[in-house]
């Protein structure tokens, strides 16, 4: 059965806090205090909790987005880390939930991009590349089952990606198991992607220049655990690993050295691993306002580490309407194989001019605006014998700035409209 | 001292995990406010996608990790 902590309880934890000030200057102490703290976390949640998981709603659910993002710079790798950056993209989604009976549902997320982009033009200077402008299209299906006796979900997905000068197919496995009634949840989850490159090189290098392989795969695990710790305050923690091997560096980035005035193909480790720990805080300390707050750590083997921090704030002005104000802030030490225009020495192991990899802090603020009416937006009239009625339910469009230290600076606008089919 | 930080913090959260009272499904109308999911925002992942992208870091955000080079 399920257990509420007791005063002893609380007791405990009082002496584990204790303990921590005591063992502070070491983390291999804290290390040790935080599995206790988790250890304990399970002892006091049984497994035998109430079944609380509910039934998949008997609702297909459908979801349009839209988005339109542009960035301007003067840091492109493919010129070696100069000259323009400008890109433009539109992106459309289309997300499909359908619920074959109280346990099983199927998912459908289909989209496709398109994208302009200056810097991919000067792949070839003399001809307007084909990737100046491509079209990417992407989609992911995926099956998901409950187990309302174990409180248990499981659930497999392929996808694939296709553009011009790359391919991808993916595949993924998640279990997610809820207890003490459904306030804590724990998800693992597994992904591959096979990814191959068209190795399209530089125009100037081609025949001089080549890479041996055109294949990368990605393989993540991650762990989400979720908690709900008042009725008004619930967090989650978020940790994966990812590596990644094969390719990593792309076929047309040029890098310039300083001792030579020979350009070369950007060159990486064919292998690297990435950490990335998460934990996201979400409270609504009084009727009509939410405080998101989100910090994120990241490594990685190429020498890159990150710190990101996000606060978001969904306003509700009336049942109907919500306003969400949001900033993020994000600031990286750089790779260690990277460095500027004719700043490498060739006869560097590895070099990359890219400047995604390099030492830099964003700022991203924006605002959001949500339409939800109770009963949606609009409805028809009832459809067929089973009387079913397709709503409009609601509306939402964001817009973000973006700032970067290297002088990159970007816009995206996005729309989500909702469906449900009931 | 970062990775201190850090494990302070996971320490102290899981020092909270222990103590949380639970919360009764008819207590949820909070932690149920759709505002209130822990998911990342469907709308978001625009952001979330070029910000992987442009920052060389993914990961633990919602973003991907393969299908499309993102090379642009």
């Amino acid at each position: 059965m399920l257990q509420v902590p007791t005063e002893a309880k609380w007791g405990e934890v009082a002496v584990v806090t204790n303990s921590m000030e005591m063992q502070k200057k070491t983390s291999l102490s804290l290390a040790l205090i935080a599995f206790l703290g988790m250890a304990q976390a399970q002892s006091n949640f049984s497994i035998d909790s109430l079944t609380t998981m509910k039934p998949m709603s008997k609702e297909v659910e459908a979801n349009f987005l839209s988005s339109y993002y542009h960035q301007e710079g003067d840091n492109a790798a493919v010129t070696g880390g100069i000259g323009t950056e400008k890109l433009t993209d539109i992106s459309n989604v289309f997300i499909l939930n359908v619920p074959i009976d109280s346990v099983n549902a199927v998912n459908l997320y289909t989209g496709v991009d398109y994208y302009s982009s200056a810097s991919t033009d000067a792949i070839d200077t003399q001809v307007s590349s084909a990737s100046s402008s491509d079209v990417r299209a992407f989609g992911t299906l995926s099956y998901s089952r409950l187990n309302l006796v174990k409180n248990e979900t499981y659930s497999f997905k392929v996808g694939f990606s296709t553009e011009f000068d790359y391919q991808s197919i993916s595949a993924g496995i998640s279990y997610s198991k809820e207890w003490n009634e459904s306030n804590t949840q724990l998800t693992a989850s597994g992904q591959a992607y096979f990814d191959r490159w068209a190795l399209i090189y530089p125009i100037e290098l081609r025949g001089s220049q080549s890479l041996s392989g055109a294949g990368r795969q990605s393989f993540n695990g991650g762990l989400i655990f979720s908690q709900i710790l008042t009725k008004r305050l619930q967090m989650s923690l978020s940790s994966e690993i990812i590596y990644m091997s094969g390719l990593l560096s792309t076929p047309f980035h040029r890098v310039y050295f300083q001792d030579t005035e020979i350009a070369n193909l950007e060159k990486l480790p064919n292998s690297r691993m990435k950490i990335p720990l998460s934990i996201r805080l979400h409270y609504f300390p009084f009727d009509g306002l939410v405080l998101r707050a989100y910090y994120r750590y990241y490594w990685d083997d190429f020498g890159v580490i990150g710190h990101t921090a996000s606060l978001e704030a969904p306003i509700k002005l009336s049942q109907s309407f919500t306003f969400t104000p949001f900033f993020r802030y994000h600031t990286q030490e750089g790779s260690t194989y990277f460095a500027g225009y004719q700043e490498h020495i060739s006869s560097d192991e590895y070099y990359t001019s890219d400047y995604d990899l390099s030492a830099l802090n964003s700022q991203t603020y924006g605002l959001g605006i949500k339409y939800y009416p109770t009963f949606g937006i609009a409805r028809s009239q009832p459809i067929g014998p089973k009387k079913a009625v397709l709503m409009f339910k609601y509306a939402e469009i964001r817009g973000a700035n973006y700032q970067r230290s290297t002088g990159l600076n970007a816009f995206v606008t996005s729309l989500n409209l909702g469906f449900g089919f009931k | 001292m970062k990775s201190l930080i850090l494990l302070i913090g996971i320490a102290l959260m899981s020092s909270l995990f222990s103590g949380c009272m639970t919360v009764k499904s008819y207590q949820m109308m909070y932690v149920n406010d759709t505002e209130m999911m822990l998911n990342p925002q469907k709308i978001q992942q625009f952001e979330t996608n070029f910000q992987t992208y442009r920052e060389g870091a993914s990961g633990a955000n919602g973003g991907k990790v393969g299908g499309g080079c993102g090379c642009n």
